[in-house]
């Protein structure tokens, strides 16, 4: 990584809270629908369980096999889905893809795996309206996080 | 209760224990408190043995740990009620282990007592101010931030490895697997001790997050080894740039020294390899 973008991410307060308080952080007993996103290249993952009541997400939960831009990640998107209708959810996805664009190669592969995630477990919603009896759905991120440094 | 959620609530209160010593400053008082929570590990191993005899299933599952507190006191009197509450869980017949946790726990009760009677071992704890501080040594925000993210990262790794290697100890016969394991775990202490004692001094303590199961409930123990090789390597990387970027001497030396001591852990680790290859499990 370049000395300007290690500058540029100096870590705010904010990041260091959620680095040690991660928000919705673990499973849920009986999930309306659970997702996986996953890296294949590394084996790092993350799951995201959903309670479903109506359209309304009224609770949510993360776990993670992968580093702490993922936790951090994690911790901030499910507290923007919680409380939300899945449509405002997607929504909220959908911008969040939009805004890792240009993130550095490691944060991206972080982001889009834990909205990968949550994408698995709306597909696996659908899936068990379908009468479908699948445990989760699971997603493969198109990013990896090795950088040009670390090849 | 059931047997399973007795080793949950033992895991609580280890981790209970564990977190508030780290957060006290008082080096006295600290090991006091370090002592017992590595007592409290030892109950937790002995009473994982005996479920994985009996065949009960058990995990690592863990709900929010309560020891931050804001002064010494509080947090000697928070330790107490859990020690008190925790013996309420305990089978009544007679059991040796059992007696054991009630014995050693009751001690724990009256020293924390003890202590509670003299004003001077009460203190503000400020472990969790989030200052990012290090009392004597000047960082830039780059030095402080890869400080900041190699604590957060490897203090998880390392309770990782204590929950990973005593799991999978319950369930091996070899005693040259065994041993190696043993003492990665030994090591794996001293790290947490470490890491956890300066993320304390820097307002930055935290419990690390939930182990998930998929991590130490595997059916693959070569492939576990063969990862767990890697990730040494990578580890030993990551203290190598530390040291480097840190450009502090006295904490250069102290992340060469953790890189030097992965090295060891790497020979190990590839010796349970071996092993495992040949047949030994």
């Amino acid at each position: 990584m370049s000395e300007e973008k290690r500058d540029a991410q100096a870590l705010r307060d904010e990041y260091i809270d959620h680095m040690m308080n991660p928000r919705n952080y673990g499973k849920l007993d009986s999930p309306s629908a659970m997702g996986i996103g996953k890296n294949p290249n590394n084996g790092e993952l993350v799951e995201i369980y959903l309670k479903i009541d109506g359209e309304i997400i009224t609770d949510i939960r993360f776990q993670a096999i992968g580093c702490m831009s993922t936790i951090v990640t994690g911790s901030i998107f499910t507290d923007m889905i919680k409380g939300e209708t899945i449509a405002e959810a997607e929504d909220v996805v959908e911008d969040f893809l939009k805004r890792i664009e240009t993130a550095p190669p490691e944060q991206k592969a972080c982001a889009e795996m834990v909205a990968k995630a949550f994408m698995a477990a709306l597909l696996n919603l659908e899936e068990r309206k379908c009468g479908k009896e699948a445990e989760s759905y699971t997603l493969m991120i198109s990013e990896d996080c090795i950088t040009d440094e670390e090849e | 209760m059931k047997r399973n959620e007795l080793f949950r609530k033992k895991h609580e209160l280890w981790l209970q224990m564990l977190f508030g010593a780290f957060s006290i400053q008082d080096e006295g008082l600290f090991n006091t408190l370090y002592d017992f929570a590595m007592i409290e590990y030892r109950h937790l191993n002995w009473l994982g043995q005996a479920l994985c005899d009996e065949g009960t299933e058990i995990d690592y599952e863990k709900g929010e740990i309560d020891f931050q507190c804001d002064r010494n006191f509080a947090l000697f009197e928070k330790l107490i009620g859990a020690l008190e509450e925790i013996q309420t869980y305990y089978p009544e017949k007679e059991d040796p282990m059992f007696e054991r946790f009630r014995s050693d726990e009751i001690y724990f009760i009256q020293k924390l007592k003890m202590l509670l009677q003299n004003s001077g071992h009460d203190a503000p704890i400020t472990a969790f101010d989030k200052r990012r501080i290090y009392e004597g040594y000047s960082f830039t925000p780059k030095q402080r931030d890869a400080l900041t993210l190699f604590l957060f990262e490897e203090s998880y790794k390392e309770y990782e490895l204590i929950l990973v290697y005593t799991y999978v100890n319950f369930f091996i016969n070899s005693k040259l697997l065994s041993d190696i394991f043993i003492d990665l775990i030994h090591e794996s202490h001293y790290h947490l001790k470490s890491f956890a004692r300066m993320m304390s001094k820097m307002g930055l303590l935290s419990v690390p997050r939930t182990v998930m199961e998929r991590i130490y409930k595997f059916e693959d123990l070569e492939q576990f080894l063969i990862d767990g090789i890697k990730e040494e390597e990578g580890a030993k990387e990551e203290c190598l740039r530390l040291a480097r970027e840190v450009e502090h001497e006295e904490f250069s030396t102290f992340f060469n020294f953790i890189n030097n001591q992965e090295n060891y852990h790497i020979a190990l680790m590839e010796k349970a390899l071996e092993h495992s290859r040949s047949g030994g499990e």
